[in-house]
C-alpha cells in the first residue's frame, strides 16, 4: 500500500494538515498583530507553504495532472504565485 | 477536411474539458473572495486576530483531515471502477458522501457555537467574509455529496471520474481556505 501514490497523496495530506493546525494553535498568538515577534510570522509562511503543498498534491494525485506535464506546471505555476500574493497580503500589515 | 485530428492541450487534460472550466471557475472566484479577506485584514489586523480567537481551530482542522480522506476514497472509487470493481466503487462513494455528511455536521456545530455567542455574519469584517466563504463551501460540499451519490447510482466510468473531479476541487478550495481563515495570524 506505501508504494500506490494515492495512498501516500492521502497520507501526506493528513500529516501537513495536522502539522499547520498544530502550528497555528501552539504558536504564541497575539504578537503578529503588532509587528513585534518573528515567530508567528515564520509560522503563518510555514502554514501558506503547507497550504501550497497540500494544493499541489491534490491536483497532482487526485485529479490525476500527474499524467500531463503541460497542465501539471500551468497549475501548480499559477497556484504558486496565487500563494505568493497571499504571502504578501499576510505580511502587508507588519511593513 | 483532413481525416487526421490535430493533437491539442486540452486532449491531455483527465477527463471532461468541461469540468475543468467549472473547476477554474470556481477557484478564481474563491481565490478572488479568500485575497479580499487577506486585503481587508490588512486595515485592522489585531480585529481580525481577535475575531479569528472565536473559532474553533481544532474542530477545522479534523473537518480539513475528513475531507482529504473523502477525496482519496473518491479517487480510490475511479480507480476500482476503472478495474471493473463496480461494487467496490460504489462502497467508496458512498463513504466519501457520508465523511461528506460528517462534515456539515461539524460546520453546523461551529455555526451553531458561534450563533450561542451572539456572533453573525454582521458583528464584523472577518465574520462577514467567513459566513460568506465558509457558507459558499458548505454549499458546494452540498452538491458534492448528492453527486457523488448520483454517480454512485449511475455509475458509469467516465461519470465517477467528472463526480470525483468536482469532488476534488471542493477539497483543494478547503485546504486553501481553512489555513487563510482559521490558521493565518
Amino acid at each position: 500500500m506505501l508504494n500506490d501514490k494515492l495512498f501516500r497523496a492521502w497520507i501526506a495530506l493528513l500529516v501537513f494538515s495536522m502539522v499547520s493546525t498544530a502550528v497555528a494553535i501552539f504558536i504564541d498568538r497575539g504578537k503578529t498583530a503588532s509587528g513585534a515577534n518573528w515567530v508567528p510570522v515564520a509560522a503563518g509562511m510555514v502554514i501558506l507553504l503547507l497550504a501550497l503543498i497540500k494544493g499541489r498534491i491534490i491536483l497532482s494525485r487526485y485529479l490525476g495532472l500527474e499524467t500531463t506535464r503541460f497542465w501539471r506546471r500551468g497549475f501548480n505555476t499559477a497556484l504558486t504565485l496565487y500563494a505568493l500574493v497571499l504571502l504578501g497580503l499576510y505580511l502587508a500589515p507588519m511593513l | 477536411m483532413s481525416d487526421i485530428e490535430q493533437h491539442s492541450v486540452l486532449d491531455e487534460l483527465p477527463g471532461d474539458l468541461m469540468i475543468w472550466v467549472l473547476i477554474v471557475s470556481e477557484l478564481l472566484v474563491f481565490g478572488a473572495g479568500l485575497a479580499a479577506f487577506m486585503a481587508v485584514r490588512i486595515i485592522d489586523p489585531a480585529m481580525f486576530a481577535e475575531a479569528q480567537d472565536h473559532l474553533n481551530r481544532a474542530a477545522a482542522g479534523a473537518n480539513t483531515a475528513i475531507l482529504v480522506t473523502s477525496g482519496f476514497l473518491a479517487a480510490k472509487a475511479l480507480r476500482l471502477r476503472e478495474a471493473a470493481q463496480r461494487a467496490k466503487a460504489r462502497l467508496m462513494l458512498v463513504m466519501a458522501a457520508i465523511l461528506g455528511v460528517t462534515f456539515l455536521w461539524i460546520k453546523t456545530i461551529e455555526y451553531r457555537a458561534d450563533a450561542a455567542a451572539g456572533i453573525n455574519i454582521d458583528t464584523n469584517a472577518f465574520f462577514t467574509f467567513y459566513y460568506l466563504l465558509t457558507g459558499f463551501h458548505a454549499a458546494h460540499v452540498v452538491a458534492g455529496i448528492l453527486i457523488l451519490l448520483l454517480v454512485a447510482w449511475r455509475d458509469a466510468p467516465r461519470n465517477i471520474e467528472v463526480g470525483a473531479a468536482f469532488w476534488h476541487m471542493v477539497d483543494l478550495v478547503w485546504v486553501l481556505l481553512f489555513p487563510v481563515i482559521y490558521l493565518l495570524r
